[in-house]
C-alpha cells in the first residue's frame, strides 16, 4: 500500500513537474496554436529545390525527371512552426509493427491496408481533417484543394485543386482523379467503397460535382451550406484514386472488365502501388513485413525547399496481434507506438524512467472517455414488461441523476489503473476535447446518500432486505428485484475491469447490476436490434464536429443506443431532441466560432440531463524512439484521427548519426519504367 | 486382406471426415453474428469508422459473400468447392483460402518437425539412459525434469524465456524468426545465424513438453519391456548389453511412442497456437485462432477439414506402422 503511494505521488509529481513546463508555454505544444492553416502552411514557389540522395541518384542515371520538374510549380510548403524539432534531414527508417495483414492498397475499393497509417500515408483528399487539433477553432484544412468559395446561396461550393501534382508513377493529379473518385467509384451501387451516394445526400439530394476545368471543381448541393461535406472530403474516406490506371479496370469505360475485375486490381499482390502520398507501398511478404518508400514525386517540401519526406522507408513488422507493439518498443525494434492499455501503463512508465530506455513516454490529452449507454428506446427490442420499465425508468431524469451520484470515478481511475492516464469523468465531452470547458460541465459528484434518496424518492424500496430495490407497487413489474444487465465487449480488459468496479457502487444503493461480458458478434447484434439494458462503451465524442453521430440524434439510426423504431417512429427526450436540432445546426454554420458555441451549449445539455452515465476518461500516451524527432509534447493519439495523422508523417526525422541503413528498402524506389514492367499496371496515358 | 483392410478404413475415414467438417462449419457458425460483425468491430476500433459506416461496409460484405444465406446452403457449396479443389474465401485476408494459407505452412511445418526431432532425440535418449540406470542420480534428474517439462504451460515458457533474454540476456530483437533488418536481405552467413538466434526459441520451447513426454514414456516402457522373460533370455544367451537393449528391448517399448508421434502428426500443420502468438511467429496456428474468433468460417473450416483428414490418414498409417513393427499384429 505504501509503496503504491509512493509510486503514484513519484509519478504526480513527475507529471505536476511536466505540466509546470507546458503551462501554456510549452514551445513542443502544438494543440489550438494556430488560428489559421495559412499559419502551418502555404503553397509557393521557391528558388531551388533539394532532395533525398537515393533520388538524385536515380535523376543523375536518368530514370527519374529531376527535382523541379517532379514538383508543381507552388509546391505546398510546411512552414517550421509546425516543426518543433526543426527543419529534419534526409534519411532513415520507421519501424512499426502491427497485428492485421493488408488485403489491397486503394481502400476505395472496399478493402484495408491494414491499418496503422497503411492507408493514410499513400492517401490524400481534397482537405484534411486530422490536423485540426492544432487549429484554435478547429475546420478543415485545405490539401490537394488549395482553397475554395461558397456561392452567396450557399448551394454551391467551388473548390480550386493544386496544380502540378503527380502521381507516384509520374501521372499528373487533375479534376478527372476527382470526378472518376466520385462519380464512378463512390456513387457506383457495385464498388462497396466507405462512402456511397446516401452519405453525399444534403436537403433530400445527392451532391453532384461538376468540373470546371482541369484544377476546378464544383460542387451542387441540396441544401444551403452543407459544412459537413467538407469534413467527408478528408483523405481518409474519399481518398482520390488515379483515374488513369482505374479507369482501364472499370467495367463503365472498358467493356472487357468487370466489377470484381476492379476489386482485384489493388490486391496486396499489385505492387508497388500508385500513390499520391508521401510514401508508396511497395513491398508485402505475408505474415512477414510491409515495406513503404518514399514517394518520388510527392508534392510537400520544407521552408528551404527540401522535397519531404524525411524518412527513406516505413516497414510494418507482422505480429499475430496488436499487443506485441507494446513489448517491441520496449526492445528498441519498433519506432513508434500508441499506448492504448491502460493497465500497462505503469509498466511502461517505470521502463521508460531508465536513461537506456530507446523511447520517450509522452503523455496525451484525455480524448477516451468510458461512459454507460442507457437504452431509452420504447418502441426496438421491448421483450416483456420488464425491458419496458426499465426504459421507461432510464428516461427519468432522476434515476439517472442517481446513478451519476452513486458512481466514484475518481476512485474506480485511482484502484483500477493507479495512473494519472485515468481520471474522473463527468460528461459530455473528454477534457481533451477542443470543445471542452471545466465551468459548462454540470458535475455529478460521488454522494451514496443522495443516490439512496433519489432512488427511494421515485418509490423504490428494499421490503424484503436483501440489499437490492425492489420495484414500487404501481410499477409493471411490483415487487421484483431492480436488476440490470450490464454488456461489455470481451475484447476490452480495460471496459471489463471498469464494468466489474462499477458493479459494486450500483449494489451499494440497491441495483443488482450484472455484467455480461460478450463476443463482439453478440454485442453488435445486442446493439441493432436494442435488445440490452446498459452497455459499458467508450464514447466517441472527443470531437464532435467530425463525429455528430456519437453525440446525439442526427437521423434515424443514431445515436446508436436510442435508435427510432422499426417504422422509423421517434421516442426522444426532449433535451434529446434539443441536441438533435442543435447538431443538424451546425452543419450548416460556415462559421467556426460560431459552431464552437453550439456544441459547447450540447456540452452543458449533456451533462445536465446525464444523458450517459460518465465514468472516467483515459488519455491514450505515445511512445516514440529518442532517435525520431518533430512530434509536439501534446500530440493526441487519436482525436479527429489517429496517431499516424496527426503529425505529418513527412515531416519527422532522424539525426544523422542515429539513422539506421535503409539500402535494402531503397532497392524498391518505385521508378515510373518499374510501373510498366508490371502485368496489373495499365495506364490510360500509355 | 491388408488391401481390403484398408480400404475400408479409407471409406470410414471418408465418412468420420464429411461428420467432422459438418459439425465443425455449423458450430463455427453458431454464435450470434458473422465475419461482418467481427469487421464492423476493427473498423470501428481500429479504423476510427462511425458505427453507420462500418455497418455499411458490413453489410456490403454479407451481401457479396452470401453470408445472409442458410448455413446448410453455405456449407452445401464450401463442400462442393472442395471437392472441385476450392476451399473457400478468406474473409478477412480477401484472397483464397489456399493462399492464406501457403505463405505460412511451409515455416509451421519447419517449426513442427523440429520440435518433434527435438523432443525425440531429447526425449528418448535420455528416457533409455534413465531405464537402465534406474534409481540413480542421472534417472532422478531426468524424472525432476520431465515431470517439470510436463507441467509448465508452454506459453507460460514462452514468456518467462523472453522476458530473461530481454531484460538479462540483452536480446535486442525478440519473437519471428528474423530481425526486421534481416527480413528483406538475401540469404547469407550472417541472415542465417539470426534466423537460427530466433530459431531455438521456439523449437525448445515447443518441444518441450513433447520431450518430457517422451522421456516418461520411453523409460516407463523400457523398465516394463526390461523385466520380461525374453531379455532374460536373450542375456543369459550372452549377448552384449548394448545389443539386448537397443536391438531387443528398446524396440519393443518404443510401440506407444510410434502410436504417439503418428497421433500428432496431424498437429504439424497447425503448430502450437499460444506459443506462436506469444513469440510472434508467421505460422498457421495465430491464423486458425483469429479464424475461429472472427467467424472465417471458410478458412477455419478448411484447417479443421484438413486436420481431421491428416489425422484420419495418420492413425491408419499408425496402424500399419505398428503391425510392421509388431509382427504379433495382423489385420483382416
Amino acid at each position: 500500500m505504501r509503496r503504491h503511494m509512493m509510486w503514484t505521488l513519484g509519478i504526480v509529481c513527475v507529471l505536476a513537474g511536466s505540466l509546470l513546463a507546458v503551462g501554456g508555454e510549452d514551445p513542443k505544444a502544438l494543440g489550438g496554436t494556430f488560428l489559421s492553416a495559412s499559419d502551418m502552411f502555404e503553397y509557393r514557389s521557391l528558388p531551388a529545390y533539394g532532395e533525398a540522395p537515393s533520388l538524385a541518384e536515380l535523376v543523375a542515371q536518368g530514370k527519374l525527371p529531376p527535382v523541379e520538374e517532379r514538383l508543381p510549380e507552388q509546391p505546398f510548403v510546411w512552414k517550421s512552426s509546425v516543426m518543433v524539432d526543426g527543419v529534419g534531414v534526409y534519411g532513415d527508417v520507421l519501424r512499426r509493427s502491427r497485428g492485421s495483414e493488408p488485403e489491397c492498397w486503394q481502400n476505395m475499393l472496399g478493402c484495408y491496408s491494414a491499418w496503422d497509417g497503411g492507408e493514410g500515408l499513400k492517401n490524400e483528399g481534397l482537405v484534411d481533417v486530422a490536423l485540426m487539433w492544432m487549429l484554435a477553432n478547429p475546420e478543415p484544412v485545405p490539401n490537394l484543394a488549395t482553397h475554395w468559395e461558397w456561392s452567396e446561396d450557399g448551394y454551391t461550393l467551388t473548390m480550386y485543386l493544386l496544380k502540378g501534382v503527380r502521381w507516384s508513377d509520374g501521372a499528373e493529379f487533375t479534376a478527372d482523379d476527382i470526378l472518376f473518385t466520385y462519380n464512378d467509384v463512390v456513387l457506383d451501387p457495385n464498388v462497396p467503397s466507405l462512402q456511397n451516394a446516401a452519405t453525399w445526400i444534403f436537403g433530400g439530394k445527392v451532391t453532384e460535382l461538376e468540373k470546371v476545368d482541369d484544377y476546378t471543381i464544383r460542387w451542387h448541393f441540396g441544401a444551403t451550406f452543407p459544412i459537413r461535406a467538407l469534413t467527408l472530403m478528408d483523405g481518409k474516406y474519399y481518398a482520390v484514386l488515379p483515374a488513369h490506371v482505374y479507369k482501364e479496370y472499370h467495367p463503365a469505360y472498358n467493356a472487357e472488365m468487370n466489377y470484381d475485375d476492379l476489386l482485384s486490381s489493388a490486391r496486396a499482390g499489385n505492387l508497388p502501388a500508385v500513390s499520391i502520398g508521401p510514401f508508396v507501398p511497395v513491398h508485402y511478404k505475408p505474415a512477414s513485413v510491409t515495406v513503404y518508400v518514399r514517394n518520388p514525386f510527392y508534392y510537400k517540401v520544407d521552408e528551404r525547399g527540401n522535397q519531404l519526406p524525411y524518412f527513406d522507408a516505413i516497414v510494418w513488422i507482422q505480429d499475430p496481434d496488436w499487443s506485441m507493439r507494446n513489448y517491441r518498443i520496449l526492445t528498441g525494434e519498433v519506432d513508434a507506438t500508441p499506448l492504448q492499455d491502460a493497465q500497462l501503463t505503469r509498466m511502461i512508465y517505470a521502463a521508460s524512467r531508465d536513461e537506456k530506455a530507446p523511447f520517450v513516454f509522452q503523455w496525451g490529452p484525455f480524448t477516451q472517455p468510458f461512459a454507460l449507454f442507457l437504452n431509452y428506446s420504447l418502441n426496438r427490442g421491448i421483450r416483456d414488461d420488464r425491458d419496458a420499465a426499465i426504459r421507461e425508468l432510464f428516461r427519468t431524469l432522476e434515476f439517472r441523476q442517481a446513478l451519476a451520484h452513486a458512481i466514484d470515478g475518481e476512485a474506480i481511475a485511482e484502484g483500477v489503473f493507479g495512473a494519472p492516464d485515468v481520471q474522473a469523468f463527468y460528461g459530455g465531452y473528454p477534457s481533451g476535447s477542443p470543445y471542452y470547458r471545466e465551468d459548462l460541465v454540470t458535475k455529478y459528484l460521488y454522494d451514496p446518500a443522495r443516490s439512496a434518496a433519489l432512488l427511494a424518492g421515485l418509490g423504490f424500496a428494499d421490503p424484503d432486505g436483501d440489499g437490492v430495490l425492489n420495484w414500487p407497487s404501481d410499477s409493471r413489474i411490483p415487487g421484483e428485484s431492480l436488476t440490470v444487465e450490464l454488456l461489455i465487449a470481451g475484447t476490452a480488459p480495460d471496459l471489463i475491469a471498469t464494468g466489474e468496479a462499477v458493479q459494486p457502487y450500483l449494489r451499494a444503493v440497491g441495483i443488482d447490476a450484472r455484467l455480461r461480458v460478450v463476443g463482439e458478434a453478440i454485442y453488435y447484434d445486442k446493439q441493432e436490434t436494442q435488445e440490452f439494458d446498459i452497455v459499458l462503451e467508450p464514447t466517441y465524442t472527443a470531437a464532435p464536429d467530425v463525429r455528430p453521430e456519437t453525440v446525439g440524434p442526427i437521423s434515424d439510426t443514431t445515436p446508436w443506443w436510442h435508435k427510432a423504431g422499426p417504422n422509423g417512429e421517434r421516442d426522444l427526450l426532449p433535451f434529446e431532441e434539443r441536441i438533435g436540432t442543435l447538431l443538424r445546426l451546425t452543419f450548416t454554420m460556415p462559421d467556426a466560432v460560431q459552431r464552437a458555441a453550439v456544441f459547447r451549449e450540447i456540452l452543458t445539455l449533456m451533462t445536465e440531463n446525464v444523458y450517459t452515465v460518465p465514468i472516467i476518461e483515459l488519455a491514450f500516451s505515445w511512445l516514440h524512439t529518442k532517435r525520431h524527432m518533430n512530434y509536439p509534447s501534446d500530440m493526441p493519439v487519436y482525436l479527429y484521427d489517429w496517431y499516424h495523422e496527426n503529425v505529418p508523417m513527412e515531416i519527422r526525422w532522424c539525426p544523422e548519426e542515429l539513422q539506421l541503413p535503409t539500402e535494402q528498402y531503397l532497392q524498391y524506389v518505385p521508378i515510373p519504367d518499374i510501373y510498366r514492367s508490371q502485368g496489373w499496371y495499365r495506364s490510360t496515358e500509355d | 486382406m491388408m488391401s481390403g483392410y484398408i480400404v475400408k478404413r479409407l471409406l470410414a475415414g471418408a465418412v468420420t471426415v464429411l461428420v467432422i467438417s459438418f459439425i465443425s462449419f455449423i458450430v463455427i457458425t453458431l454464435p450470434p453474428g458473422d465475419f461482418g460483425s467481427a469487421l464492423e468491430q476493427q473498423l470501428i476500433r481500429i479504423g476510427g469508422m462511425g458505427r453507420e459506416e462500418a455497418a455499411h461496409v458490413a453489410g456490403q460484405l454479407r451481401a457479396k459473400y452470401g453470408l445472409d444465406q442458410p448455413v446448410i446452403v453455405q456449407y452445401g457449396s464450401w463442400l462442393l468447392g472442395i471437392l472441385r479443389g476450392d476451399f473457400g474465401y478468406s474473409l478477412r485476408y480477401r484472397r483464397p483460402v489456399t493462399e492464406a494459407i501457403a505463405p505460412r505452412l511451409g515455416w509451421t511445418i519447419v517449426i513442427s518437425i523440429s520440435a518433434l526431432l527435438f523432443s525425440l532425440i531429447f526425449g528418448i535418449l535420455p528416457g533409455i539412459y534413465s531405464a537402465t540406470h534406474q534409481y540413480s542420480l542421472a534417472d532422478y534428474t531426468v524424472s525432476f525434469l520431465s515431470f517439470w517439462g510436463l507441467s509448465i504451460p508452454n506459453f507460460f515458457l514462452a514468456l518467462g524465456v523472453m522476458y530473461l533474454l530481454i531484460f538479462y540476456g540483452g536480446v535486442r530483437s525478440i519473437g519471428g524468426l528474423f530481425s526486421l533488418d534481416m527480413a528483406l536481405r538475401p540469404w547469407s552467413w550472417a541472415k542465417f545465424v539470426d534466423f537460427m538466434q530466433h530459431f531455438w526459441v521456439p523449437v525448445v520451447i515447443v518441444g518441450t513438453s513433447g520431450t518430457a513426454w517422451n522421456m516418461r514414456a520411453m523409460r516407463a516402457n523400457l523398465l516394463d519391456v526390461l523385466g520380461t522373460q525374453y531379455v532374460r533370455v536373450a542375456r543369459a544367451k550372452g549377448l552384449r548389453e548394448s545389443v539386448v537393449i537397443n536391438k531387443h528391448a528398446v524396440r519393443n517399448a518404443i510401440h506407444p511412442l510410434v502410436m504417439h508421434i503418428s497421433m500428432s502428426l496431424p498437429w504439424l500443420i497447425q503448430g502450437e497456437i499460444v506459443t506462436s502468438i506469444v513469440l510472434g511467429l508467421p505460422t498457421t496456428g495465430p491464423m486458425l485462432l483469429l479464424a475461429l474468433q472472427d467467424q472465417d468460417m471458410y478458412l477455419a473450416g478448411s484447417f479443421l477439414f484438413l486436420i481431421s483428414v491428416l489425422m484420419v490418414l495418420c492413425n491408419i498409417i499408425a496402424d500399419l506402422a505398428l503391425a510392421w513393427v509388431d509382427p504379433r499384429i495382423r489385420y483382416e
